[in-house]
């Protein structure tokens, strides 16, 4: 012990050690709220209907945050952040169990699980891929939170700073982001994203008190309630788009087998996981597509990355492995945003964004200063919620899998009542219900086209905010957009878009030449 | 093939332009002002444009580009689901959540192929799922929604 601190005498290595002392003794304050016992019960609530809703096809994290938003009205603001964020990355874990086990992928993240991870359950190896994937998300999930630890109070300090010039910047650097990770067509994308503002600017301009595209009805005076339009889109729109293609066979005759991977299959699952976690962890941050590109990313690196690349989607261990901890990585480290600008870097949260607002706290840099139990103490449960996932998934598997027998003819109405009941109670208003209903409408034209819903649903989010700092730095600037290069942090904001756009631009070209035929 | 103006890109294309110019109309009472001080109606004319620009360019490469037809989703499974939360909307505040929620779910398994209108076992589900609805909002959770008929 004394040696240890002899050693740390160095100027350096003791501004080291005294950052590292406050860091874990933040993190400790944070473990104290996260361990009050009601908090505790809260985490595990949200990280049991997370994997619940994960196991289920059909229903989905934003569906029910949506849906649970109303409720969390009761809590304090820790504890309903707490339980939904668990529901968030309890549906990783549990989206991953259908993908292996049925073929299916539970949630959108999974897709990739279903190659390898279903032929290694048809192997008898599921127990192991299942493993792989539930230790994998562990470390994951692990790892993540220490990197928003580490990561989101030196970015708060500087997003301190900002003005109107810098948080359109942002802004701009995440609406375009948003459009190019989309994973749609990129003019589809861009029109959903100014769709997506102009339904954001519906409302009272906050500025001048005016109403704009109300259409007389009282109900859009606050503007568009965004619980409703999620749940129409993401809920109604989901289980219609399930019902009319309906999946094929959701019967599990496969045996789990064995849980403990052999020693070889251990070398090959454990540099995978850290590979997709450093990846997942990456792409996280970024605001659109980055949760759900990043299993793709992983399993694309693992395939390039192996002796023999023909094992893959044949039962390879790396691919079950690394996409499982990339998403769960990148689910992790998508708080940073939201924590530290106040930008939601997915629609799922952008709703836990909401949450916040309903408990009267505005998401942004000030929130680190102004609630540490709220920062900390999210943090801290997730290391809790991790392991609580861990041993819900693995000990306790045959009880979500015999929740997959629950028919669709059951299912599918009582999501639909829990949608209408969410969106009525936010509001106490049915106008929320009957906006419901022509978002579900909107929701499958749109997907019927195949436009990107993440766009729009940014849009919807930032755009009265973007528009908010626009007329800030115009008015500061005098009307000069050169306002937007000449501020250094601005300009290197604005930089980073513009190197995203162009490399964007860049492999687009590239994989046309590549394929021509594809025009 | 599907023809020119009926493939995917070319619908998308004319019902964003068409979204954009609908934006643009009822923009049209807002006051514009100037870059240094805009009215309220500065961003939404900008974007509307922006969205009829969009969907001018989607449309344009519609000519070009290899044509998809739409594949719309049955409207056996789109309109009771749709049917069933209007029906929510204008009967919770006069019939109550148990009525309300019953029918909503007798209504929303007609989507699903092969159900009939009635069955005992829909009738015990509904009674059951919209019952437990109560219990759980209202009696449990405490949310401000009538049970019964007014």
């Amino acid at each position: 012990m004394r040696g240890s601190f002899r050693r740390l005498t160095g100027a350096a290595d003791s501004a080291v050690s005294e950052m590292t002392f406050e860091f874990l003794s933040l993190l400790g304050s944070g473990l104290t709220v996260a361990f009050t016992l009601n908090n505790l019960g809260f985490a595990l609530i949200g990280c049991l209907l997370g994997t619940l809703i994960g196991v289920l096809p059909g229903i989905g994290v934003l569906a029910t945050i949506a849906m649970l938003l109303p409720l969390t009205v009761g809590l304090s603001a820790t504890t309903s952040m707490i339980m939904l964020a668990g529901i968030y990355y309890g549906a990783q874990y549990g989206g991953s169990t259908t993908a292996i086990l049925v073929n299916l992928p539970g949630e959108a993240t999974s897709v990739v699980t279903c190659l390898d991870g279903y032929k290694m359950a048809q192997q008898g190896r599921g127990g192991v891929a299942l493993f792989v994937a539930a230790v994998g998300s562990f470390l994951a999930g692990c790892i993540g939170t220490v990197i928003i630890a580490a990561f989101a109070p030196p970015l708060a300090e500087m997003a301190l700073r900002f003005n109107g010039p810098e948080n359109f910047s942002l802004m701009m650097l995440a609406l375009v982001a948003s459009a190019l990770f989309s994973g749609g067509k990129l003019l589809q994308a861009l029109a959903m994203l100014v769709l997506g503002v102009l339904l954001g600017l519906v409302g009272t301009d906050v500025e001048t008190g005016t109403l704009r595209y109300t259409l007389g009805l009282s109900g859009l005076y606050d503007g568009v309630n965004f619980v409703a339009v999620v749940m129409g889109f993401f809920g109604l729109a989901e289980v219609v788009n399930n019902i009319a293609n309906p999946s094929i066979d959701r019967s599990t005759t496969n045996v789990i087998g064995r849980f403990w991977p052999t020693r070889k299959e251990l070398r090959q699952a454990l540099p995978a996981s850290l590979r997709g976690t450093l990846l997942g962890a990456a792409l996280g941050v970024l605001p659109g597509g980055g949760v759900v590109i990043s299993p793709f990313a992983s399993y694309i690196l693992e395939k390039r990355l192996a002796k023999d690349p023909s094992r893959f989607g044949q039962g390879a261990i790396e691919g079950v492995a690394g996409p499982e901890s990339a998403n769960n990585a990148s689910a992790q480290t998508s708080f940073i945003p939201m924590l530290t600008l106040g930008i939601p870097a997915n629609p799922v949260i952008a709703l836990l964004l909401g949450a916040m607002i309903i408990q009267g706290i505005q998401p942004g840099p000030e929130v680190m200063a102004k609630h540490p139990e709220l920062f900390w103490g999210l943090i801290a449960s997730m290391l809790v919620g991790n392991l609580m996932l861990l041993v819900i998934n693995l000990p306790l598997i045959g009880l979500w899998v015999r929740l997959l027998k629950i028919p669709y003819r059951m299912l599918f109405p009582a999501v639909l009542v829990f949608c209408c009941i969410g969106a009525y109670t936010l509001n106490n208003a049915t106008f929320d219900v009957i906006l419901l209903a022509v978002f579900g409408i909107a929701g499958i034209v749109l997907s019927v086209l195949d436009f990107p819903i993440i766009p729009l649903v940014l849009g919807l989010i930032l755009g009265p905010l973007a528009e908010e700092h626009l007329r800030r730095a115009m008015l500061i600037a005098r009307g000069d957009p050169m306002v937007f290069i000449e501020r250094p942090i601005s300009a290197v904001i604005l930089a980073v878009t513009a190197i995203m756009i162009i490399s964007y631009i860049y492999i687009v070209i590239r994989e046309k030449r590549r394929f021509p035929s594809n025009e | 093939m599907p023809h020119m103006f009926t493939s995917r890109e070319a619908v998308s294309g004319l019902l964003i332009a068409l979204i954009g110019a609908m934006f643009l109309h009822f923009a049209g009472d807002l006051r514009t002002g100037s870059i240094v001080q805009m009215g309220p109606g500065y961003l939404p004319k900008v974007l509307s444009w922006c969205l009829i620009g969009l969907g001018g360019l989607i449309l344009g490469k519609s000519t070009v580009a290899v044509r998809e037809p739409i594949q719309w989703p049955s409207l056996r499974a789109a309109l009771p689901l749709l049917t069933a939360t209007l029906l929510f909307a204008l009967l919770l505040e006069t019939a109550g959540l148990f009525i309300t929620a019953a029918l909503a779910t007798v209504v929303a398994r007609l989507s699903i192929s092969g159900s009939r209108w009635f069955s005992l076992e829909t009738f015990l589900f509904a009674v059951g799922f919209s019952a437990g609805c109560g219990v759980l909002f209202v009696v449990l959770l405490g949310q401000q929604i009538p049970l019964f008929p007014k």
